[in-house]
């Protein structure tokens, strides 16, 4: 299975913290049998000890992920929440983070990871399609584009 | 040359691709240093035999080699100010051998 195969979009849920947010995601079917036992408890742990939150010129957004022993298949998945999440700073930033949307990144380390997280990054540096994706209520719609974004 | 590292969480994506995006932007300048994305948990070693720390997680401690700001990188805000302090180091560095 290829990762591309493996795109699942999220809307308007409402998750109370990155820990509701992990726990609601990987209960939901599409990803359940894309991870393993392991990979909710794995999540947790990596994001308290090593946060995802960014704060993006045009949106605050979010890249959890673990190890990928975790996986039993690639994958991304788009979350975009009702509220925004609070998630931690990545690096060496202090504070807070209000995500408005969180892309979960299944991912092995084939060396495919790096070229789909620099155009992740540069889809958020770019205040047109960064509008498009946050404006559009619509899941089919959201994942083609993410997907040519990501995969192209 | 200078040893540069990087390390994150999982190993997986973020250290990599930081690596990947430094060592394109020196190669660029002109410069022949390299990034080495390494194991996280053995940090302490390496920061022993290396010349500067690109962190993109909160350092737990202070070490003695300079520390960057490697979400920089990784997201491209602020890249260029990192960029040209880690050239500063760089050149300085050889300047001393």
């Amino acid at each position: 299975m290829d990762i591309k195969d493996n795109l699942i979009v999220i809307l308007d849920e409402k998750y109370s913290s990155p820990i509701d947010l992990f726990n609601k995601v990987i209960e939901n079917p599409e990803i359940s049998c894309l991870v393993k036992d392991s990979f909710l408890d794995e999540i947790i742990k990596r994001e308290e000890d090593y946060p995802t939150g960014i704060s993006g010129p045009y949106v605050n957004f979010a890249i959890p992920h673990t190890d990928p022993d975790n996986l039993e298949n690639p994958f991304v998945a788009v979350i975009k929440p009702e509220f925004p999440v609070q998630f931690d700073a990545m690096g060496m930033e202090e504070g807070k983070v209000l995500a408005e949307i969180i892309v979960m990144l299944g991912v092995n380390k084939n060396g495919q990871q790096i070229d789909l997280l620099q155009k992740l990054m540069e889809f958020f540096l770019n205040e047109e399609d960064v509008n498009t994706i946050m404006r559009s209520n619509n899941k089919e719609f959201i994942n083609k584009k993410i997907k040519n974004l990501l995969f192209n | 040359m200078a040893k540069l590292i990087v390390a994150c969480g999982s190993g997986v994506a973020t250290s990599q691709t930081v690596a990947s995006k430094v060592n394109k932007l020196l190669k660029e300048k002109g410069y022949g240093d390299k990034v080495e994305a390494v194991d996280i948990k053995s940090l302490k070693q390496f920061v022993k035999n290396s010349d500067v720390y690109i962190a993109i997680t909160k350092p737990k401690e202070k070490y003695d080699i300079p520390v960057l700001n490697g979400i920089a990188f990784l997201t491209g805000i602020g890249m260029e100010e990192e960029l040209d302090k880690l050239t500063t180091i760089l050149d300085s560095l050889k300047v001393k051998k």
